[in-house]
């Protein structure tokens, strides 16, 4: 089985939690997650994995709303940074506020996922985007 | 008798014979009362401008508001009682002074300019309007005046005239007016930030409480038993209402705050479009959209307006086969007249006013019909537009919308003859 290295950018414990919950049992396809508790960490996080063979991350979770430096400032970062600029973002979001949504388009989210109201929900569009990195990788 | 004017008078003259010898006599007569002629007439011209100069004393000494007059050089020429009052000044000592003493030095300027403007254009571009100034107390004091202006022409040159009202009262009143509307339309903006950002921070434990919940029915649903499964859906039905609790109360803080630009919204293909899904899910009933204009106004809020109304009568109707109508029609006004009218149960109408507000329904609490907050969103949404909403009807429940004129509306070309179609 191929693994898929996710970092999370999420502040809440408990959204990481249940986010790493339902990645735990996808199929054909195991991930390693590594969790930034904002956004600050996330970008320097991915300054550093520049450095570090096999240990950068394939896919971004990031959510939108955390202290420091939210996930739209963060965003901008990796779509400016020459290195990062082609990691595929999956913005997680509860927000229903259409300007976030075409901001974060705008500044090139690949896609975004549903806070886990519904576990089967979150899992069926992580496992989506698993396939998806599955196939564009083979 | 003739004056410039033409006949004047009439002087009639009898002689009972004509006498001999008085030749000419006739054409001294004549003569002598076409001298009469003027005379006559500047007497009675005299008469009326002293009747008309008493009747103006009259009125202007009445008046309230202080009258005077200048002439084209900007020296006073008349000064009422209002004017004594309001400035402290007898007429005797500012009659024949320029105009300028009762003006803020600060306007002088501009006062003693548009002067020579009159004097060189011969017009006056104040005259026939009323315009806000400041005027100046005897003891140097300032207050707020409203200024007609009027003119005329008299043999030297022209003259004016001003009636002067002292409006320090309305000026404090207007300013307490917006002071009070400012702070409660601040206290208005802090209350709906604050619904807005609490229901959105309740948004996150929301999220994970149904998350866990969740997880906890998938990894030990076989542990917690029958009974046990029956309580963790009870909570999950709750959270859910309170999920969507949340969810109305962002919608209800978040109308009006947008900020959105106005633009046209088709409603016949707006409202036809949530139609088609309410009567998906509803098979049994019907739903007729009759003649709906183009509207100007936010399209979220509109879209928003129409489904809650429909899910509403859906959802509250009380019998499968309900039909539903959605009309409009053109105000004599120029403003539009929308109806969403079904033949369900209805609102009595001592309720009818209490379903507009916040929280309010008349079931009691239940997961299935909604949280009570849609028509108090509805009634939000009509708000912004300037416009009406109430419940009437005396068979099923007709709520009424009525935009005003200024939300520019545009109607099919042609009325539909039928009224209303499927």
């Amino acid at each position: 089985m191929r693994t898929l290295r996710i970092l999370l950018v999420e502040d809440d414990h408990d959204h990481v939690f249940l986010i790493r919950r339902a990645l735990a049992d996808l199929d054909d396809v195991a991930v390693a997650i590594e969790v930034a508790g904002d956004g600050q960490q996330a970008v320097e996080r991915l300054a550093r994995s520049r450095f570090e063979a096999g240990g950068r991350p394939q896919l971004i979770l990031l959510d939108l709303k955390m202290p420091r430096m939210d996930g739209l400032e963060v965003l901008r970062h990796i779509r400016a940074d020459e290195a990062a600029r082609g990691l595929p973002v999956v913005v997680l979001t509860s927000s229903e506020r259409q300007e976030d949504r075409e901001e974060a388009l705008r500044l090139g989210a690949s896609w975004f996922v549903c806070k886990p109201t519904d576990g089967r929900r979150l899992r069926s569009e992580l496992q989506q985007l698993a396939d998806h990195w599955a196939r564009v990788t083979a | 008798m003739t004056g410039p004017e033409g006949v004047v008078a009439v002087l009639e003259l009898f002689v009972t014979h004509e006498r001999a010898g008085e030749l000419g006599r006739l054409e001294r007569i004549a003569r002598v009362a076409e001298e009469l002629g003027p005379l006559v007439e500047r007497r009675r011209a005299n008469e009326a401008l002293a009747a008309s100069r008493e009747q103006f004393q009259a009125v202007t000494e009445a008046a309230v508001d202080a009258i005077v007059s200048a002439d084209s050089s900007g020296r006073l020429l008349t000064w009422n009682r209002g004017a004594e009052r309001m400035f402290g000044w007898a007429a005797e000592e500012v009659v024949g002074r320029p105009l300028t003493m009762i003006i803020p030095e600060r306007f002088r300027k501009l006062h003693t300019d548009g002067i020579a403007r009159v004097a060189r254009t011969g017009t006056s571009k104040l005259a026939g309007q009323v315009v806000e100034l400041a005027g100046l107390r005897r003891d140097g004091s300032e207050f707020p005046i409203e200024l007609s202006i009027g003119s005329w022409t008299q043999p030297e040159g022209l003259a004016f005239s001003g009636v002067l009202r002292d409006i320090t009262e309305r000026k404090r009143a207007e300013a307490a007016l917006a002071g009070a509307n400012r702070e409660l339309e601040r206290a208005n903006a802090e209350l709906e930030t604050l619904v807005y950002s609490a229901s959105h921070d309740l948004k996150s434990p929301m999220v994970s409480l149904l998350g866990y919940l969740e997880y906890l029915r998938l990894d030990y649903g076989d542990v917690l038993g029958p009974e046990g499964n029956r309580y963790l859906n009870r909570m999950a039905d709750s959270t859910v209402y309170m999920q969507q609790l949340l969810h109305d109360l962002i919608d209800l803080s978040r109308v009006g705050r947008s900020g959105v630009e106005p633009v046209a919204v088709d409603l016949d293909r707006l409202v036809r479009a949530i139609a088609e899904d309410a009567g998906a899910a509803n098979p049994r009933m019907e739903l007729r959209v009759g003649r709906l204009p183009v509207v100007t106004g936010d399209p979220v809020g509109l879209r928003q307006l129409f489904t809650n109304l429909l899910e509403n009568a859906v959802r509250h109707g009380g019998r499968p086969d309900l039909v539903v109508v959605v009309d409009g029609r053109e105000r004599p006004d120029g403003g539009v007249e929308l109806s969403v009218r079904d033949n369900g149960q209805g609102i009595p109408p001592e309720h009818r006013e209490r379903v507009f507000g916040v929280f309010e329904r008349l079931e009691g609490p239940s997961t299935s019909d909604g949280t009570g907050m849609g028509l108090a969103i509805c009634r939000k949404i009509v708000d912004v537009l300037g416009g009406a909403i109430g419940i009437q009807g005396d068979r099923g429940t007709d709520v009424r919308i009525i935009l005003p004129a200024a939300t520019p509306a545009r109607w099919p070309a042609q009325e539909l003859t039928a009224g209303v179609s499927r």
